[in-house]
């Protein structure tokens, strides 16, 4: 869905020197050394055929007098909810182009989508500081969903839970699976903090890993649960293995930026490959050459196929 | 043909490392290799060679999983803990000692389910002292059960 670039709302007027509107864009002009925010409201379908549609990114088309005229954030939300913040941007095309913002997570809509655009002038002339947008936009998709659970025993040491979970999304999004972190909670469980998960073997769990999966609060039957423990005994960076019913895997704090997407990988019926390209090498995420790592075709059937992807 | 320092290491490097596989790949000359990578920075990796020299037969390979036990790392004790099970009892003592004062719950688990029934005497005053004072009923039970079936 699209809006016109001149239906866009300024925050600040008092920064502006002067506002046109005219059919083919809004042309703005901010007062030198300001910076500012436009907020453009895009019309959205929130459900189409019964289906609540997915955020997929966002779209701008504009151009610069300069590059002293700058866009510098731009910010996605959903009613009042902020969905995606891109700052530290200095863009300043001469020409109308195309550019796109991800919204990560892929999140339901619920409420309308409002793209707001911060920008800097920082030129001494008019010219130098001219603003023109034609058109913001944004692409809804439907995709099949993984809803994953955190449960944390210890905090992972080397990246954090978000950057586990990021490393996730760039794997699967591109293959059609957007990742929902459906629920954060913190178990205070210290023998199992170092769970014996034995041989680490598909349908063979030990007690220590019957008690802890037992642990699935607010949890559905096809979600999928990650406990971050401190350390697995035998030492692995992860292990897939759980007991039936209750899938999920457990990430040690030492784990790798891909271990919790390649763990669930294994929860969803993928294995190890001989590929250091591929999510699923077996020689160690660690060695991972080319990230994002890949998921090849008939590893997306396979995951399709899982009762834990679910349907839109 | 003996396993290289390489091989071990790209082994090792996996995320579920099959111990199992490199137990029977690595003969008495992985030992030293495995003593290079459990001193290696990647502290995940440094883990996985503790416990598969483990499974090692001889003094080098008990002499890994003893300097593991006294490290400042957390996960490397832990990882010398894992490994007690597969030591002779000897070493597996001796190695027990330095870790069953740590307080650590993961640790201190792990010691005490790995300790076999004939117990020096700081074991034992140790596993007297967990039975009543750990902050684990896990490891207040598994300690009085130790001591009472010893």
């Amino acid at each position: 869905m699209w809006t016109h670039g001149h239906t866009m709302r300024v925050e600040y007027p008092a920064h502006i020197m002067s506002t046109w509107r005219a059919g083919f864009f809004v042309r703005i002009v901010g007062k030198p050394n300001t910076t500012n925010w436009f907020h453009f409201a895009v019309p959205t379908p929130v459900i189409v055929k019964d289906k609540r549609q997915m955020t997929d990114s966002v779209m701008l088309r504009f151009r610069a007098g300069s590059d002293f005229a700058s866009v510098t954030n731009v910010h996605v939300y959903d009613g009042e909810n902020r969905i995606a913040a891109h700052d530290g941007l200095d863009l300043s095309p001469s020409a109308f182009g195309f550019s796109r913002f991800d919204v990560p997570g892929k999140p339901d809509v619920l409420w309308g989508i409002g793209i707001s655009v911060g920008v800097r002038f920082s030129g001494s002339t008019a010219a130098q500081n001219t603003l023109e947008f034609s058109s913001a936009g944004c692409d809804f998709k439907l995709l099949e969903t993984v809803r994953l659970h955190v449960k944390v025993l210890t905090a992972p040491t080397r990246f954090t839970i978000d950057e586990m979970i990021a490393g996730m999304r760039s794997s699967y999004e591109p293959n059609g699976f957007r990742v929902v972190r459906a629920g954060t909670e913190n178990l205070n469980l210290p023998t199992l903090n170092v769970v014996d998960v034995g041989g680490c073997t598909r349908g063979e769990t030990t007690q220590e890993q019957r008690d802890l999966f037992g642990n699935r609060n607010n949890v559905g039957a096809n979600d999928v649960v990650a406990y971050f423990v401190q350390a697995t005994n035998p030492p692995l960076n992860g292990c897939a293995a759980h007991p039936g019913g209750r899938p999920g895997a457990v990430v040690a704090s030492g784990a790798s930026r891909w271990t919790l997407g390649h763990e669930i990988g294994h929860v969803l019926g993928l294995n190890h490959v001989n590929d250091n390209n591929r999510l699923m090498t077996g020689n160690g995420t660690d060695n991972i050459t080319n990230p994002p790592p890949d998921l090849i075709a008939s590893e997306v059937t396979t995951m399709h196929n899982s009762a834990l992807t679910i349907d839109p | 043909m003996p396993i290289t320092l390489d091989e071990l290491r790209r082994l090792l490097g996996s995320d579920e490392p099959d111990y199992p596989a490199i137990e029977l790949m690595a003969g008495p000359e992985a030992a030293e290799h495995l003593r290079t990578l459990a001193r290696d920075e990647n502290v995940m990796l440094a883990t996985k060679a503790v416990y598969a020299a483990s499974l090692i037969e001889g003094a080098t390979a008990e002499d890994v999983v003893d300097e593991a036990a006294a490290s400042d790392e957390p996960l490397l004790r832990i990882a010398s803990a894992s490994a007690l099970v597969n030591l002779p009892e000897e070493a597996r003592n001796r190695v027990a000692e330095r870790l069953i004062d740590t307080e650590d719950v993961g640790v201190e688990k792990l010691v005490v389910r790995a300790l076999g029934p004939n117990l020096t005497p700081r074991l034992e005053r140790s596993l007297n002292r967990l039975a009543t004072d750990s902050s684990s009923a896990t490891v207040r039970d598994l300690s009085r059960s130790k001591l009472h079936d010893r």
